[in-house]
């Protein structure tokens, strides 16, 4: 019965997600681990996996937890994984300076091949903000693109919603592990996002556990670069000169993506990175069209 | 990059009838969707499965380019990693009588092609006795009991089979083919392990019809 087929390279050489997950928990169980540590990391190894970069002993360590977390996730929906190195994976996650190796998701895939675009902004948008959002996104939907955001209060959530509520399709890619609802009053949405839509998150189980809140922080600019990867282009609606939204900004005219702002945004003089960001090349929406004609809709 | 996933503790329970024993492997994950497709996997399985009855329509060019897309990720993702010396490749019957004008071996056809220059052993093991009801008849899909009662083994192809069988099919739902194909070999055959390796597990939240179920 023995054969090399059997004990050996064969079995290696399949994914098993559930051991990659654990080794990918374990990683970042290193304090010293970040996204761009962990991207360098793989980058120096391709085709290198998390559980090449792990001993057993310490996915041991894990197992338990990971299947903790998982079952609990599994009460509201169910996650899955994308890796690099296997059909699913997104090529074009492959535009960010730093590479996710591993992320969890729920619902339809599909919708990750659909013409798609980022609608952000800040948490606590003008009245004006809101409803400018809103009609961007019914606009969008009908001409089918799938509208990508964060899932925070805000201008998130008018896109979010206004997507579903005309019809259209959504992703989210969010700043918590797939076991976390935050902002607590989105939980329903993220639920139906999860099963009807597509919820994304490249956000650790365990060290989200395990660390501060200020350590957690951290988490959410990355999935902003994350969003924009998956995008075609990020529209900023309304953000202040501080806003996490930037970092999206930024990210979006690193990765090549089309950024769009709102003339709205120039209007405001408290805030200057309209302006800077238009010099490095983002587009200035005075109307709808403006949006259309630069994606060759 | 392609590289098989196996079906483990993350997803095994999605697929109810699979054991911790069972070994599945998957390209894709698919989620059947109605009206248009946008992703590679569901434009591959919708072709691949396109029906023989639209072998002389414009699109069945489609079906052949599937067939060829399909050879070439099983070929890629397994080529360098099985050792076929070892290995007999077996199709999961589809659910027609061979004869039956609606008969289709794409999968004869990707086993056949995918691995030349290879030492393959590649035959078509098991057989269906006849047409198993469409399950649109039914709101149950059929049992493994049901479905290994429809099997057999032909006994041209029973010679000289090497330690593992592979089975192959287009998509991994609830594992009842699977596993009746696995029990029907190992009663005759206790000693051999059957392995499975799928283009694509189903990914949906309940198991219900979806209108590739008609032409399975």
């Amino acid at each position: 019965m023995a054969s090399a087929f059997l004990t050996g390279d064969f079995l290696d050489a399949a994914i098993s997600p559930f051991k990659e997950i654990a080794a990918y928990e374990a990683l970042w169980r290193n304090s010293q681990s970040s996204f761009k540590k962990l991207s360098e990391l793989f980058a120096s190894q391709p085709g290198i996996r998390p559980s090449d970069l792990v001993t057993v002993r310490e996915i041991e360590e894990i197992e338990n937890q990971v299947r903790d977390v998982l079952s609990k996730t599994r009460e509201s929906y169910r996650a899955n994984i994308l890796i690099n190195g296997t059909l699913d994976y997104p090529e074009k996650l492959k535009d960010a300076k730093e590479r996710i190796e591993l992320l969890y998701y729920s619902g339809n895939l599909d919708l990750i091949h659909t013409r798609s675009v980022a609608v952000v902004g800040t948490r606590n948008p003008t009245s004006e903000g809101a409803r400018r959002a809103a009609r961007l996104v019914k606009l969008l939907v009908k001409d089918h693109f799938t509208i990508i955001s964060g899932l925070a209060t805000g201008i998130d959530t008018v896109a979010h919603t206004t997507a579903i509520e005309n019809g259209g399709n959504t992703i989210a890619v969010i700043g918590t592990p797939l076991n976390q609802f935050y902002p607590k009053i989105n939980e329903e949405l993220q639920k139906q996002i999860a099963k009807e839509y597509l919820l994304i998150s490249q956000v650790p189980f365990i060290r989200y556990q395990e660390q501060s809140i200020g350590g957690n922080r951290l988490f959410f600019p990355e999935r902003n670069k994350t969003m924009s990867a998956l995008s075609e282009a990020t529209i900023i609606v309304e953000a202040g000169e501080t806003s996490g939204t930037l970092v999206q900004a930024r990210a979006a005219l690193q990765q090549g993506r089309k950024l769009f702002i709102l003339d709205s945004c120039f209007q405001n003089d408290k805030i200057t990175w309209p302006g800077k960001y238009l010099k490095q090349g983002a587009i200035r929406v005075k109307e709808y069209q403006d949006i259309i004609s630069a994606l060759n809709v | 990059m392609n590289k098989l996933l196996r079906i483990d503790e993350l997803l095994r329970q999605f697929h109810s009838y699979l054991s911790v024993e069972d070994e599945c492997y998957y390209l894709m994950n698919y989620r059947p969707r109605e009206g248009a497709t946008y992703s590679e996997a569901n434009q591959l399985i919708y072709n691949f499965k396109k029906p023989l009855r639209y072998k002389d329509q414009g699109h069945w060019k489609y079906k052949k380019k599937a067939i060829d897309e399909v050879s070439r990720y099983f070929r890629e993702a397994i080529i360098t990693t099985m050792n076929f010396d070892f290995c007999t490749l077996v199709p999961i019957p589809p659910s027609k009588e061979k004869g039956d004008a609606e008969y289709d071996d794409r999968m004869s056809q990707v086993l056949s092609g995918a691995f030349i220059g290879q030492n393959v052993d590649f035959r078509e093991l098991i057989c269906c006795k006849g047409n198993i009801a469409a399950s649109h008849d039914s709101p149950l899909r059929p049992s493994i009991g049901e479905l290994y009662q429809n099997l057999y083994l032909d006994p041209r192809e029973m010679e000289g089979l090497r330690d593992n069988i592979v089975l192959f099919d287009d998509m991994l739902t609830t594992g009842a083919h699977f596993k009746a194909c696995q029990s029907l070999i190992q009663d005759s055959f206790p000693e051999k392990r059957v392995l499975g390796i799928f283009i694509a597990r189903r990914d949906v939240e309940q198991i219900t019809k979806d209108f590739f179920d008609d032409i399975k």
